[in-house]
C-alpha cells in the first residue's frame, strides 16, 4: 500500500466526528425521516443541516438533518419531572425513556452493488431500524466529486472538514445567483466563484466589478487587511479595464485598458433601462426613440446641446413629443456630461477590446471607481457593453451552428446591485433579462450578485440554475430565493440559522443537493497557494540566489 | 471464573452452605447445613451438579423441620435469645433454615447462558455462594434483569436492588454500573419510572 492508499484508507476510517447515531424508527420520504439517537449519542452534538448516510439493505441513502427533537415514550414523564431530575435516575432516563429524535430528509440514494456509483435522487426510504451516522469524507467525495480541474472547492459542510467541490462546468452552463444581505460575505464568495471559474477554463469572465473589489484588491470587514484581487493571483489571465483611471492608479493599478464611451454609442433602450433611477416618465423615455429617428446616430449629444426655449418647443413639434416631457428628459440626460468616461468621439472600441481580451480567454474586470457609487453610470455602461457582446456572441453562435466558424468561449457576466435593473418592469427591457431568460443558448450567462432578491423579476430568478444565498432575513427575499425549490419550509430553517459571515446554503443544477457550507478561505497566503497563487517575489529571490550560487 | 465443576468445587468447598431439597426450571430450594447461615437475599448462588445452575436468592425461610410440630415459646424467664438457643440445643435439630433461588441462567459448554435451566437442579445437589469473580461475571451482562422482574417470589424488586448492590461493589465504578444496569430496567418497564426509581435507590443504598 503506498502513501496515497494509505491516507485514502485513513480517510475512510476516520469519520473525523462521528458523535452520534442512530436508527430510522419511521417517517416518510415527503416528511422526512425520523432517526432515533443511540443512547450514548449527544444531542447537543446533532445540527440542523449536517449531511448524514443511511444504510438500508440495497441502497445507501444521503440526507440532511432537518430537525432536532426532544422525545419521551413515558407520557407522565413530565410530572415526575422533579423526582426524574436528580441522581442516578436521570442518567439513566437519559437515552431510554426520554430520548433524542432528529428528523431527516432523504435527499440522494446509490445502490450499494451497483457499479457506476452516482447518486440520484431518493425515490424511496430506508426500512425501519437502518443505521444513520454522520457522513465521512468519502461519503461528501461521493456526492458532490473530488477536487479536480472542473471541480472547484468552494467550502466544507458545515462542523466538517472536508473539500466540498462544486461542477464548474455544470455551473456555468446556466445563470446563477449569489444573494445575501449586506455584510454576509457574497463578495467574498463571488471572488472563490470568479476563481474557480478561471481556474478551470471553462469560460472567460466579464465583471462588472461596481465597488473595485475583484480585479485588484478588495478589503476584508472581518480582519481589516487588503486581500488579494483576481488580477494579483492570476496576473497573466486577468485584464483589468477601467472607467476611471486616477482612481485605479490611485490604487498602485495601471489598467489594462481605459474605457470610454462615446454618445454615439448610447441607444434609446440604454436610457429606458435607466427610467426609473433618472425618475424619467414613459412619455420622456419614450421621447428617445423620437429624437434617434430625428437626429440619428448622434442623438444624444445633438439633444444635449440644444438649448433655449425657441430650440425645445421647434423640436417638440417636430417629433411630435410633448414639450414638457421633452426638457425634462433634457435635465435628466444633461447628468451624463458628468461622466468623464463618455466623450464625443466615436471611435472608441471598447467593446472589440472586450471581445479580444475574452477571445483570448482572458477574464475581464471592468472597474468603475468612482462611478461605482452612481448606480446610472454603473447600469448605463454595464447594459451598453453587455448589449453589444451580446450580438457578437449571438453572430459567433450562429456562425459556429452553421459550421463557419468555432464554437466561442463560454461568458460568465457577473453583475451587482441586479435588483436595480432586473426588477419586474425592466427585465423584458433590458439585455440582462434577455440573457437570464435565454442566452444559455449561446453560451452567455449571468452571475448575478445581489442583496435584495425580491425586487428581481420573478422570471429572471427561476432561470438561474445555482444559487448561493448567505443569511437573508428579509420574508420576501428568502421566498423569492427559494421559490421553485423543492423541501422550500426545510430550506428556509437552514437558510435563517446560517452565520451571518462565511456560510452559505447552495442549491441547484451544480450540485446534486442542497448544502449548507462554511465558507473556503480567502485573505490568507495559504488560501492564495491554495488557488493556485504563486509569490513571484519569492520565485525572483530564489533565482537571484541560484544564479549568485552558481556563478558566485 | 472457571466453569468446570470439579475446578469451582475444589476452589472454594467452603462456600458449600447446604444441598438442593426441592427444584423446578425456574426456582430452587435449598436446606442450610446450619440454622440461619442463609444468604443474603440478592446473593448469587450456584447448585453445583453436571450442569452448574445459576440463582439468585428471593426468599428465605427459617421454620420447623416437621410441620406438625411448630415451635412454641420456651419463656419467660430468657434473658436473650440467644441463651434460649443454648438452653435448648434440640432446636439445632428441629428447625431448618431453607432459601429460594430464582434460576437465573446456568452453564453449558463452558458458558454462561442467562436463561432457565433446560432441567431442574437434581436433589440433594450442592449449593455453595458464587466467589466474586463469579458474581462479576455473570453480572456482567444484564439480560438476567428480565428474569428476576419477572418472578413471583418474594419481593423481585428488592431481590434486583440488592443483587445490583452486591454485583456493583465488585465494580471500579460502581454508579455507573447503577446507571447501566437501570438503562436496562428502564427498557423493561416503560411508564414506570417511579418504581424503576425506587430499584436504583434502593440499590444504591
Amino acid at each position: 500500500m503506498n502513501s496515497d492508499e494509505r491516507f485514502e484508507q485513513l480517510k475512510r476510517n476516520v469519520n473525523t466526528d462521528n458523535l452520534w447515531s442512530g436508527v430510522i424508527v419511521g417517517g416518510s420520504l415527503s416528511e422526512g425521516l425520523e432517526v432515533r439517537l443511540t443512547g450514548d449519542s449527544s444531542i447537543e452534538e446533532v445540527k440542523v443541516g449536517r449531511l448524514v448516510t443511511i444504510e438500508g439493505k440495497s441502497h445507501r441513502f444521503f440526507g440532511q438533518v432537518s430537525d432536532v427533537l426532544l422525545e419521551t415514550s413515558d407520557r407522565n414523564l413530565s410530572s415526575h419531572s422533579e423526582e426524574m431530575s436528580v441522581g442516578i435516575i436521570s442518567d439513566v432516563i437519559i437515552g431510554t425513556t426520554a430520548y433524542g429524535k432528529i428528523k431527516i430528509q432523504p435527499k440522494l440514494s446509490v445502490e450499494i452493488n451497483e457499479k457506476s456509483k452516482t447518486p440520484q435522487a431518493a425515490k424511496t426510504i430506508p426500512p425501519h431500524f437502518s443505521k444513520v451516522a454522520t457522513a465521512s469524507h468519502a461519503d461528501i467525495e461521493l456526492i458532490f466529486g473530488k477536487e479536480a480541474p472542473g471541480k472547484f472547492w468552494i467550502g466544507s459542510p458545515l462542523d466538517m472538514e472536508t473539500k466540498l467541490c462544486l461542477d464548474i462546468n455544470e455551473f456555468t452552463k446556466r445563470s446563477n445567483g449569489v444573494f445575501g444581505k449586506s455584510g454576509t460575505g457574497k463578495t467574498f464568495l463571488t471572488r472563490l466563484l470568479l476563481a474557480g471559474i478561471l481556474q478551470s477554463g471553462k469560460a472567460a469572465n466579464l465583471v462588472f466589478d461596481m465597488h473595485s473589489e475583484y480585479g485588484w484588491q478588495g478589503y476584508s470587514e472581518t480582519k481589516n487587511h487588503q486581500v488579494k484581487g483576481l488580477k494579483q493571483l492570476f496576473p497573466s489571465k486577468v485584464a483589468i479595464f477601467s472607467l476611471d483611471e486616477e482612481h485605479s492608479k490611485r490604487r498602485g493599478l495601471t489598467p489594462d485598458y481605459v474605457v470610454r464611451i462615446g454618445y454615439k454609442e448610447v441607444e434609446p433602450e440604454d436610457v429606458e433601462i435607466l427610467r426609473e433611477s433618472l425618475n424619467l416618465s414613459s412619455q420622456a423615455a419614450d421621447a428617445t426613440h423620437s429624437l434617434q429617428r430625428y437626429y440619428g446616430k448622434n442623438w444624444l449629444l445633438e439633444f444635449l446641446n440644444l438649448s433655449g426655449t425657441e430650440a425645445f418647443n421647434m423640436l417638440a413639434g417636430q417629433i411630435n413629443v410633448n414639450q414638457g416631457a421633452l426638457s425634462a428628459l433634457h435635465r435628466r440626460l444633461n447628468e451624463f456630461r458628468r461622466f468623464e468616461f463618455m466623450d464625443a468621439d466615436s471611435t472608441h472600441d471598447s467593446v472589440n477590446q472586450i471581445l479580444r481580451y475574452l477571445d483570448r480567454g482572458i477574464n475581464v474586470v471592468l472597474e468603475f471607481g468612482k462611478y461605482g457609487r452612481d448606480t446610472d453610470a454603473y447600469i448605463l455602461v454595464a447594459n451598453l457593453l453587455t448589449r453589444r457582446i451580446y450580438d457578437r456572441y449571438a453572430a459567433y453562435k450562429e456562425r459556429s451552428l452553421s459550421g463557419t466558424g468555432k464554437e466561442p468561449t463560454p461568458l460568465v457576466i457577473t453583475i451587482e446591485e441586479a435588483h436595480k435593473y432586473l426588477t419586474a418592469e425592466l427585465a423584458s427591457q433590458t439585455i440582462f433579462g434577455t440573457i437570464a431568460r435565454e442566452m444559455r443558448k449561446y453560451n452567455v450567462t449571468l452571475l448575478i450578485v445581489d442583496q435584495r432578491p425580491s425586487q428581481i423579476d420573478e422570471e429572471v430568478m427561476s432561470q438561474l440554475g445555482t444559487k448561493l444565498v448567505c443569511l437573508l432575513d428579509n420574508n420576501r427575499d428568502v421566498d423569492s430565493v427559494l421559490s421553485g425549490t423543492s423541501g422550500q419550509r426545510k430550506l428556509r430553517s437552514v437558510l435563517s440559522s446560517l452565520d451571518s459571515r462565511q456560510q452559505a446554503l447552495v442549491f441547484g443544477h451544480a450540485l446534486p443537493m442542497p448544502v449548507e457550507i462554511r465558507v473556503r478561505d480567502y485573505g490568507t497566503s495559504e488560501s492564495y497557494t491554495s488557488l493556485g497563487y504563486t509569490d513571484t517575489n519569492k520565485d525572483k529571490a530564489q533565482i537571484n540566489k541560484d544564479k549568485s550560487d552558481l556563478f558566485g | 471464573m472457571n466453569p468446570k465443576r470439579q475446578n469451582t468445587e475444589n476452589k472454594s468447598p467452603q462456600g458449600i452452605i447446604g444441598e438442593v431439597i426441592r427444584g423446578s426450571t425456574s426456582q430452587f430450594e435449598t436446606q442450610c447445613y446450619e440454622l440461619y447461615k442463609m444468604p443474603r437475599l440478592g446473593t448469587l448462588v450456584v447448585s453445583d451438579d453436571e450442569y452448574p445452575i445459576f440463582g439468585v436468592v428471593s426468599h428465605s425461610v427459617t421454620e420447623s423441620l416437621d410441620p406438625t410440630r411448630t415451635p412454641r415459646p420456651r419463656g419467660p424467664g430468657a434473658e436473650n435469645v440467644k441463651s434460649i438457643y443454648q438452653e435448648n440445643p434440640q432446636l439445632q435439630n428441629l428447625l431448618a433454615s431453607k432459601f429460594i433461588s430464582i434460576i437465573v441462567g446456568y452453564i453449558e459448554n463452558d458458558a454462561i447462558l442467562r436463561k432457565l435451566s433446560p432441567v431442574p437442579p437434581r436433589i440433594l445437589s450442592l449449593t455453595r455462594i458464587c466467589t466474586e469473580s463469579e458474581v462479576s461475571e455473570f453480572s456482567s451482562n444484564f439480560d438476567f434483569i428480565a428474569r428476576l422482574l419477572n418472578s413471583t417470589i418474594g419481593s423481585p424488586d428488592d431481590v434486583l436492588a440488592s443483587f445490583l448492590n452486591i454485583a456493583a461493589q465488585l465494580r471500579p465504578n460502581p454508579e455507573q454500573y447503577f446507571v447501566d444496569a437501570g438503562k436496562e430496567v428502564a427498557t423493561l418497564l416503560p411508564g414506570q419510572m417511579r418504581r424503576v426509581n425506587l430499584i436504583l435507590r434502593n440499590s444504591s443504598i
